[in-house]
């Protein structure tokens, strides 16, 4: 079924008006086709955690991992390897929008991304915006979004690269990845298993994780082509499934295990004419999981969805800015076990204005407006404010408002849905600075955020839970973050600090939202010497209340891991890579009586061409 | 002759004087004696079930009693009952498949029923057994059992296979009669199980999904909540009463559109709606229409748990289930006497 879909949507897409909106600058590299226009336009000026060192971000074993130790998200993770949620600015799963090269992936179901299974082999560049951004990509990206971008590179020579990973607990991990192109041809495919036994010591306990196995696999191929000059296409395909045994403590009865399969594919064509840069996408994302509560019967529950999206986007540049006109359609459809196939359609029509400077000042703004089959969406905008005070360093402000739709378990969960809900609205203010030269970037932003008629699952007299619009949430804080690299003679040091603070409440209670660290601080530091790179980073993230009341907690931890890469050869075709994780074998949790793993070691070789 | 007359007088002086009644002290059983305690669920998954203590003259309150004598020993996760069975008592763990048994006046913690259960749910005891009614996988509805342990040795005896969801049970005699609520689905029955052959003998049907069975003044009575407002084709509540010797229903009395639940036997018959308590004797002829508690100035949220004793209604409010909730004793008037903050979920109050 998914893939007669897919061929119809090709048939549909060929149209020509598409074009090429690149980065000037990039003409002097070797081109590179950048999957989300809107993220490398419109990003700045917001809090931006680039995390571009694609090498590094290869090293972790998954995204959840790289996410929790590298950049100040907060993550729940169900213990190691299972579903794992992402948490920026206080804002919960649903409300941080994990977007794959500039299409929201988040699920149709349950509005969340589940970054366990998000791997990173498969990713050019991760970036974690922090802060809303509705304009550019609608429904979900209200407190955060997390890019991850696949770029193909024209022009380059054929590349291999193959890691193979050995760890604690029997965890395997295998990667390969081909890629080459020519001026107008562009390749790269790559795969990935991952498997473990997973069954891991709890720090302080003596006893293990029971029914914690999991495999994994996931592929991706994409190809770029420019037919003619001026025209290119690219065609990025995602696929990944899991089958995971649901980790337990001992104490719980439950062996359960849940089955995933996700797949994603996206066509993109650009022409870039005298008149203007005309650029369309067409994607399919689907998600297909099965729940076996007991994993020894073949009882099982399970839901999917399907999304077709297309975006038909004109931008023209004028001397004094550039306007970005969009058109985009969705086609949404679930269906599972528990109900019957339920659709929504969204049509939505934005305008985007980011001005060159005018004098000192930058003005970015846009407005957009969805309308969709079940509810309507409000009208979102956004007035951003930069002034440059020296080609370093830049102040900027910003005002917007954001929007997330309810999913479609919160609006038709037989029973228990709620066809009426609103979607939740948020109205964000901040103000943050940018001061960044050759060696050095430092980052600060302040900001302060509402959101009215947030969804929350509620139980009704007759014992029923059911969706309702009854929170409201005011979150305010403030997000730091500082680079700096130093060359001493042939070697590199690069560190990296950054804190976050993040004051949550539920207004109706006046309560602190649970499962939101008021602090989280990162530190890293990395040196690279001729043959050897060794790193060490660490975290420190507060404490979590667990429930509404603030009765009960889950306590501060910190964390401590080391990586270290070794060339061993002079053509740096062999490297070893070892990581060091939870180096103090400290006891956390993320989630209520899910321990995350102590002491763990994972060894890599890798070759590349 | 006169050294055995002797001592007898001595030893008869030495009984007198040894029990003397003004100095024979009663020695207290335990902590936890006149009180009750509020089993409180904790939330699914997180393995923080416990045990809340309340005396009876109010004074002392112990928010885990459990934890607090038994360092070593967790309690588990998502408890579901508890029954005392002379010295002990026995805590069905739903989540964690046990049965943990400790002693009822002091908590310590004795020993764990961990084989043969699966999902377990509620206990009853009889005829030297102990009852455990176990949902097994509950997307299945073919594997429903009730485990019998003995209650000497602990060990486990035979599962007695039943049909989907059972729950509460009632001994009465020589019978195990077992309500059926359907688990993820919906039932009617009752099924009446023989405590000497420890198998089914036969299958009542009453109203839809039989939410409690209680005894009182002799004869059995189940209280059905009747299918719900979000289910395809909700019903109405029922009350019915069962002869224990013939195993008949003799009499019913219908709801008009309510699911009522947490049927209790005191002084009459005590059951929930929403979240108003109504009292009912079975010799009135019609159900009654005005409660006799209403919680709603309260700000009661549901009722999750209801016991009656001595004159007073007891009853648990779990808020929005992740919080702390509340217990709240009511006079049979529906005059609020006291309120105390418990644990996560308090699903069940019992007096000591």
């Amino acid at each position: 079924m998914k893939s007669t879909l897919l061929l119809a949507q090709l048939c549909l897409c060929f149209s020509f008006y598409s074009l090429w909106g690149q980065n000037e600058t990039a003409l002097h590299l070797d081109e590179v086709e950048v999957s989300d226009r809107y993220f490398q336009r419109f990003s700045k000026p917001a809090f931006v955690q680039s995390l571009a060192d694609s090498a590094r971000i290869r090293q972790s074993p998954t995204l959840a991992t790289f996410l929790s130790t590298q950049t100040l998200v907060h993550l729940r993770e169900n213990s190691a390897g299972m579903i794992a949620s992402a948490s920026i600015r206080g804002g919960n799963a649903a409300q941080t929008a994990v977007l794959w090269n500039g299409i929201p992936i988040n699920s149709l179901l349950t509005g969340q991304s589940d970054l366990g299974i998000l791997n990173t082999w498969d990713f050019s560049k991760i970036d974690v915006k922090s802060g809303g951004s509705s304009l550019f990509y609608g429904s979900g990206a209200i407190s955060g979004s997390i890019h991850l971008q696949s770029d193909l590179n024209f022009n380059q020579d054929l590349n291999v690269r193959i890691l193979s990973r050995y760890g604690s607990f029997h965890s395997i991990s295998n990667q390969a990845m081909l890629s080459g192109g020519s001026s107008r041809l562009a390749y790269q495919v790559s795969a990935q298993a991952l498997s473990s036994t997973n069954d891991y010591p709890i720090p302080g306990r003596g006893e293990r994780m029971q029914n914690a196995n999991f495999t994994q696999q996931s592929m991706q191929a994409n190809v770029g082509w420019k037919p003619r000059e001026h025209h290119q296409l690219s065609w990025f395909n995602y696929f990944v499934q899991a089958h995971r045994n649901l980790a337990v403590v001992p104490q719980m009865g439950m062996r359960s295990k849940l089955e995933d399969r996700q797949f994603r594919s996206v066509i993109n064509y650009s022409i870039k004419s005298r008149f203007a840069v005309f650029h369309l996408k067409n994607a399919f994302i689907s998600e297909d999981f099965d729940y076996f509560e007991n994993r020894f019967t073949s009882v099982r529950s399970g839901s999917g969805s399907q999304m077709l999206f297309q975006r038909w986007d004109v931008q023209k540049h004028f001397s004094y800015g550039t306007l970005s006109l969009l058109a985009e359609g969705q086609w949404q459809r679930a269906s599972g076990d528990n109900f019957e196939p339920q659709f929504r359609r969204i049509g939505t029509l934005g305008a985007f204005w980011q001005s060159q400077n005018i004098g000192k000042w930058l003005l970015q703004t846009g407005v957009r407006r969805e309308w969709n089959s079940v509810q309507d969406a409000p009208w979102v905008g956004n007035v951003s404010l930069g002034y440059v005070f020296t080609s370093a360093f830049q102040l900027f402000a910003t005002t917007s408002t954001h929007y997330r739709l309810p999913t479609f378990n919160d609006l038709f969960w037989p029973g228990s849905g709620n066809p009426n809900l609103k979607p939740e609205f948020s109205r964000q203010y901040e103000m943050g600075y940018i001061w960044e030269r050759e060696n050095v970037k430092w980052q600060t932003t302040v900001y302060h955020y509402q959101i009215q008629h947030q969804i929350r699952w509620i139980p009704t007299l007759g014992g029923l839970w059911m969706p309702e619009n009854v929170m409201e949430v005011e979150n305010s804080g403030f997000e730091t973050q500082f680079h700096y690299r130093l060359n001493i003679r042939k070697a590199q040091l690069h560190t990296q600090m950054g804190y976050t603070y993040v004051n949550a409440v539920d207004m109706t209670r006046q309560n602190r939202l649970t499962f939101v660290p008021e602090h989280k601080y990162i530190a890293s530091a990395t040196y690279a010497r001729k043959r050897w790179d060794v790193g060490l980073n660490g975290s420190f993230t507060s404490f979590v209340f667990t429930t509404t009341d603030e009765s009960a907690f889950l306590p501060s931890f910190v964390l401590l891991n080391a990586l270290a890469t070794l060339k061993l050869d002079d053509k740096e075709k062999w490297r070893l890579h070892l990581n060091a994780y939870n180096l103090t074998n400290t006891f956390y949790e993320t989630q209520i009586n899910r321990p995350m793993p102590g002491r763990n070691l994972h060894l890599a070789i890798q070759y590349q061409l | 002759m006169k050294t055995l007359r002797f001592s007898f007088l001595a030893l008869l002086a030495f009984f007198t004087l040894s029990c003397n009644p003004d100095r024979f002290i009663e020695q207290p059983l335990g902590e936890y004696q006149n009180g009750l305690f509020i089993l409180n669920q904790g939330n699914f998954g997180a393995a923080n079930s416990s045990i809340s203590f309340l005396s009876n003259d109010l004074q002392t309150f112990v928010l885990d009693a459990f934890a607090a004598t038994n360092a070593d020993v967790t309690l588990g996760d998502t408890a579901q009952d508890i029954g005392f069975f002379e010295n002990r008592m026995y805590v069905v763990v739903n989540n964690s498949n046990s049965v943990q048994v400790a002693n009822r006046f002091t908590l310590n913690a004795e020993t764990r029923i961990t084989s043969q259960l699966n999902n377990p749910r509620y206990v009853a005891f009889g005829n030297g057994y102990l009852f455990v009614s176990n949902w097994g996988d509950g997307m299945s509805s073919t594997d429903d059992y009730i485990a019998v342990y003995s209650l000497l040795s602990f060990n486990h005896v035979v599962n007695i296979p039943v049909s989907e969801g059972p729950e509460r049970m009632l001994v009465v005699g020589n019978e195990l009669f077992v309500a059926h609520k359907g688990g993820f689905g919906f039932s009617d029955q009752i099924s009446v199980i023989d405590t000497n052959q420890l198998n089914v003998s036969e299958t009542i049907t009453v109203g839809d999904v039989p939410d409690g069975i209680v005894e009182f003044q002799g004869n059995i009575y189940v209280l059905c909540s009747g299918k719900p407002g979000w289910s395809s084709t909700p019903t109405s509540g029922s009350l019915h009463r069962i002869n224990p010797q013939t195993r008949e229903v003799t009499q019913t009395w219908n709801f008009s559109s309510q699911n009522p639940n947490h049927l209790v036997a005191g002084t009459s018959l005590y059951y929930a709606i929403d979240n108003e308590v109504f009292a009912f004797t079975p010799s009135q002829s019609a159900l009654p229409q005005t409660a006799i508690i209403q919680t709603g100035p309260q700000g009661v949220y549901g009722i999750y748990a209801l016991a009656h004793k001595d004159g007073k209604i007891y009853l648990g409010d779990a808020g929005n289930f992740s919080e702390r909730g509340y217990l709240y004793i009511y006079s049979l008037s529906g005059q609020l006497l006291h309120n105390q903050q418990v644990g996560v979920i308090p699903t069940g109050i019992y007096f000591n």
